[in-house]
């Protein structure tokens, strides 16, 4: 009996243990064993151990640094962790963040608003010119490269893929045409600042398409790259969690667009929205077949955590 | 609504989420210190004990017999101390900081209001989600918590053998 019990329990502890580890390696913790920086994220990451008293953080010139100790918390690269003073909030979920780690073993999981920042923090460094190039291709600093890869979700973005009207008696096809055309119509126009025609973006409508690849239009990709080659690299950053997290370039720009200095009123939508956007097709297929245990309900939780605190951390006064 | 009374709904609901969360985190951490000191304090005692049992000094093992008793009754306070009864846990830290951060200097113009508004009740979705997350994974993966010795007990068990009490 006990044995039974038992197997499911350690199995999934593997299968967890593979999984965390993918999401770690393109974010945040460098999990790789030749990077033995002596920055207090690496030492987290390798002793998953607990080793300081108190968390505050200092206010300088040059903005607000997490301290553990008083000594500052640094990013893999090494750098501080230091956020600016428009983003003081930002600094107060830091610290939480660090002060209220619910067991004294970390895990990759335990700091996601960290993981975002030390991200920003560290593409800002890995584009200063005097850079160490071994650090920045350890990290995937390579602007360039990130676009290219960012741009591949534009293909198939999950609010550019229609199901056929015939699943679920046409519900989702119905609520993806409310839900998604007004904000590829929004983010046409949006796009088009960035070329000097109208943009328009291909989509997959599986009624018409059938099951085909979707592939962009050079003018389209051209205007897309424009567009990342216009933002900040700490708002790159927050760009590539949520499109990764959301599986959708349009939910990056939907985001980033909200946060931005001065948002823009037709692409305007809460997080709850979004997550609600970027997870249409789960919804439905809960609603019929039932949730999984260990899977819709973690995935729910997941991407509202992550697609919130990368919220967070583009926010700026 | 005045732009007031509407960051200070939304301070409490960022206010409550946060010690929801942070009560958790709290006493988990609690917890394993208390471990950590009885652990500590039941070497000690043991020591005391055997040094006791060499001293042939009658007043001296009075003493060491005194002392053993002090850390006895320390470990059976600690043992006895839940925190989840703790009712310091019920609220915020530092409420000073946060509260003259969010209700201060409010914005002028309508949107930059709405935007911040916004951004506070982000923060306190990611809480709330963060910890929900955290409470399925540990639910699902109950190895993530589990201690060495534990985990040895179970593998041993698995195949039909018990490890013996020291």
């Amino acid at each position: 009996m006990l044995r039974h019990t038992l197997r499911p329990a350690l199995r999934d502890i593997k299968l967890w243990n593979l999984r965390s580890y993918a999401k770690s390696a393109s974010l945040g913790i460098d999990s790789s064993v030749e990077n033995n920086l002596q920055t207090e994220t690496n030492r987290v990451s390798k002793t998953l151990q607990k080793f300081w008293n108190v968390v505050s953080s200092q206010e300088s010139e040059r903005g607000i640094t997490i301290t553990l100790d008083s000594k500052p918390v640094r990013t893999p690269l090494g750098n501080a962790l230091t956020v600016s003073k428009d983003r003081r909030l930002l600094a107060l979920v830091l610290e939480n963040e660090w002060a209220n780690l619910a067991s004294l073993s970390i895990k990759p999981h335990s700091l996601p608003v960290t993981s975002i920042v030390s991200r920003c923090i560290d593409l800002e460094y890995a584009s200063r010119p005097d850079s160490d190039a071994d650090l920045v291709a350890k990290i995937g600093g390579d602007r360039a490269k990130i676009s290219d890869t960012l741009l591949r979700y534009l293909d198939t973005d999950t609010l550019l893929c229609l199901s056929p009207s015939a699943e679920f008696e046409g519900a989702l096809r119905a609520a993806q045409n409310k839900l998604y055309l007004p904000i590829i119509n929004a983010a046409e126009t949006f796009l088009s600042k960035f070329s000097n025609e109208p943009v328009s973006i291909a989509i997959l409508d599986a009624d018409l398409h059938g099951l085909r690849g979707n592939i962009q239009s050079e003018a389209t990709k051209a205007a897309a790259l424009k567009y990342l080659g216009s933002l900040s690299l700490w708002d790159l950053a927050v760009f590539e969690n949520t499109v990764l997290t959301t599986k959708s370039f349009m939910c990056g720009l939907l985001l980033l667009a909200n946060k931005a200095l001065t948002p823009h009123s037709d692409l305007s939508k809460t997080m709850e929205q979004l997550a609600q956007c970027a997870t249409l097709e789960t919804i439905y297929q809960v609603e019929r077949w039932g949730e999984v245990e260990d899977t819709h309900d973690v995935d729910y939780r997941d991407v509202r955590r992550k697609t919130n605190a990368a919220a967070i951390v583009a926010y700026k006064e | 609504m005045t732009v007031k009374a509407q960051f200070l709904a939304s301070y409490k609901q960022l206010l409550r989420s946060l010690i929801k969360s942070n009560r958790r985190s709290k006493i988990s951490q609690i917890n394993e210190d208390n471990k950590k000191q009885i652990a500590l304090l039941t070497y000690r005692k043991i020591n005391l004990v055997r040094q006791q049992a060499s001293e042939v000094d009658s007043k001296k093992r009075l003493t060491h017999l005194q002392q053993t008793h002090e850390i006895t009754k320390l470990i059976e306070n600690l043992k006895a101390n839940d925190p989840v009864k703790l009712k310091s846990l019920y609220f915020y830290d530092s409420p000073s900081r946060l509260r003259h951060t969010v209700l201060h200097d409010f914005p002028s113009d309508q949107a930059s209001i709405d935007k911040r508004l916004q951004h506070l009740r982000d923060i306190s979705g990611f809480i709330k989600n963060q910890m929900e997350y955290e409470q399925l994974v540990e639910r699902y993966n109950p190895g993530l918590k589990m201690d060495q010795e534990e985990k040895v007990k179970r593998t041993a068990a698995r195949v039909g053998l018990r490890v013996p009490d020291c």
